[in-house]
């Protein structure tokens, strides 16, 4: 997913990471998702065109296309990406695989849980002989946006400013703990607010990447207060120590029933959404399940994340249950499992016959989707 | 969804000749019948085919659940019949088990060709009872989970040694 912009009049987009960063007046930041599935479907056009002319600098009727879905994703949106990919693209075969039967697969698995935890969403989505257990997937909104979020708070609690490195000229080095000292750059566009909470998100991500840590064990104030401190700088220059907010914070991801502004208790934390996944799906193939829980998704990379994750499921778990965790140790892998899989799938030579052709897709609609990519 | 990888002839023939059973009597017969058998991707990775000098036949010395489990590559995947004896307090059985064996340490590549292609090894093998995704050393060592599967708390032993050793 790439975030880029538009403006308001006449529709121009920014993308790409290099185009996102510039700050430019009125321009707004807007992704094409919308719970994992596509909403803007001319933003997605824009970035497809982007991909092509930029990055693959060939012509899109030239190359067959593979892409990744999220399990969920609705019949409607499925045959509609179907019709755009053929009838504006002219691609000449298509196929449309789900990011978990991929990440399963990927991970020399066939049956599995597979939990999926990355910015937007913390999914747990059952597999069984590559085939997604439409019923048994349970999602929560509780994921990297949401400590992102959380650690905005902290700041504002703190009185620290999270100023974006676009705003700052210069800086100076200053005391720990002592008010940043920095210059603005002057004749800086009248940036929207979306861009720059955008940026300052940056910022707060790149703090919970390297500054939080999840709790072996629930969170204890008194066990956080003895934890090691750790150093962080921001881009201002203002730099201190955090200590027991490194645990606290990412602990409302396994125990949401403390955290300030979750209404009531309809929130479910990691571990429960696993369990409750599990629990929809027949009774003979738990085992199968709990036997391959695959952690994958960027807010699992969060220090301690697997461990507490363990050690959760090993105490709701049925008692008998043999329970294990599969999560790669390389980010590059937890982050993109799926696309690896899916890129591998598409370069095999016995694939070539699996995928939609142009000449399937005028012969039997955009509905061809469904009966080929199950 | 699955990789358009195909399955050979010769292995629908070793699955059929392993699942009839009491039809030869003879010893001499039933020592040749074939205890285990590992199939993989042929070099071409467009084929399931019988590995070379996998099988491990009824009549050999030894504990042939050892010897399947050696059989093993430790660092690629497989797919794997074996006719697993055992008795519970009333009975002592016969049955075929596919086992998909899938090791950490295995290239991802091969994993995901593996992963994507069981089902279409799965479906020729009609009538099997019982299936085992294993992944590690570990799990493939230990008798009990094996035994679990195949008649889960009443078995009490396996290839004629008791579980609890």
């Amino acid at each position: 997913m790439g975030a880029e912009q538009e403006i308001n009049s006449g529709r121009s987009y920014y993308i790409d990471t290099t185009a996102l960063h510039v700050p430019r007046a009125g321009v707004e930041l807007i992704s094409p998702l919308k719970n994992g599935m596509i909403e803007d479907w001319n933003a997605f056009q824009a970035i497809i065109d982007h991909i092509y002319s930029k990055h693959i600098k060939s012509e899109p009727s030239l190359h067959p296309v593979l892409m990744s879905e999220a399990p969920w994703n609705s019949r409607a949106k499925r045959e509609k990406l179907t019709e755009l990919i053929f009838e504006h693209y002219n691609i000449p075969a298509f196929f449309l695989c789900k990011t978990a039967v991929l990440t399963a697969f990927a991970n020399g698995r066939a049956t599995g849980l597979v939990l999926d935890s990355g910015a937007t969403h913390t999914t747990a989505i059952p597999v069984h002989d590559g085939y997604v257990l439409q019923q048994g997937i349970v999602k929560s909104p509780l994921a990297g946006d949401f400590i992102t979020m959380q650690c905005r708070e902290l700041f504002q609690e703190m009185n620290i400013d999270t100023v974006p490195p676009y705003m700052i000229a210069s800086k100076e080095p200053v005391r720990e703990g002592a008010p940043p000292l920095w210059t603005k750059k002057d004749k800086l566009p009248p940036v929207t607010k979306s861009w720059h909470t955008y940026m300052c998100n940056e910022v707060i991500q790149d703090f919970q990447a390297s500054v939080l840590q999840v709790s072996d064990s629930p969170y204890d104030e008194q066990v956080a207060a003895q934890m090691p401190t750790v150093h962080y700088e921001m881009p201002s220059g203002y730099s201190t120590d955090y200590g027991a907010e490194r645990l606290r914070i990412p602990e409302g991801l396994f125990d949401p029933s403390n955290v300030k502004g979750l209404s009531g208790n309809t929130m479910l934390g990691v571990g429960h959404v696993v369990t409750t996944s599990i629990g929809m799906c027949d009774i003979d193939i738990r085992p199968g399940l709990y036997g391959s829980v695959i952690v994958t998704g960027g807010n699992t990379l969060l220090q301690g994340f697997t461990e507490r994750l363990n050690r959760e499921l090993s105490q709701k778990a049925p008692p008998s249950m043999r329970l294990k965790l599969i999560a790669c140790n390389s980010s590059i892998e937890r982050r993109f499992s799926s696309w690896i899989g899916g890129s591998i799938l598409a370069s095999l030579g016995t694939f070539q016959q699996m995928w939609i052709s142009k000449q399937e897709y005028d012969e039997g609609g955009k509905q061809s989707v469904e009966r080929k990519c199950p | 969804m699955a990789s358009g990888v195909t399955v050979d002839d010769n292995v629908l023939t070793i699955f059929n000749d392993m699942k009839v059973r009491k039809a030869n009597v003879n010893e001499e017969e039933k020592s040749k019948r074939k205890k285990a058998v590992l199939f993989c991707l042929s070099d071409d990775k467009k084929h399931i085919i019988m590995e070379e000098g996998s099988e491990i036949l009824q009549g050999d010395e030894g504990d042939p659940y050892l010897k399947f489990v050696k059989k093993l590559p430790p660092n690629d995947c497989r797919y794997a019949l074996y006719d697993a004896t055992y008795e519970t307090k009333e009975t002592k059985k016969e049955d075929l088990v596919f086992i998909f064996w899938a090791p950490e340490n295995a290239p991802l590549k091969s994993k995901m060709i593996y992963a994507s292609s069981k089902d279409a090894i799965k479906k020729k093998f009609t009538g099997i009872k019982h299936e085992w995704q294993v992944n590690g050393l570990e799990d493939i060592k230990d008798r009990k989970t094996l035994a679990e599967k195949l008649g889960g708390a009443s078995v009490v032993t396996l290839e004629g040694k008791p579980l609890n050793d």
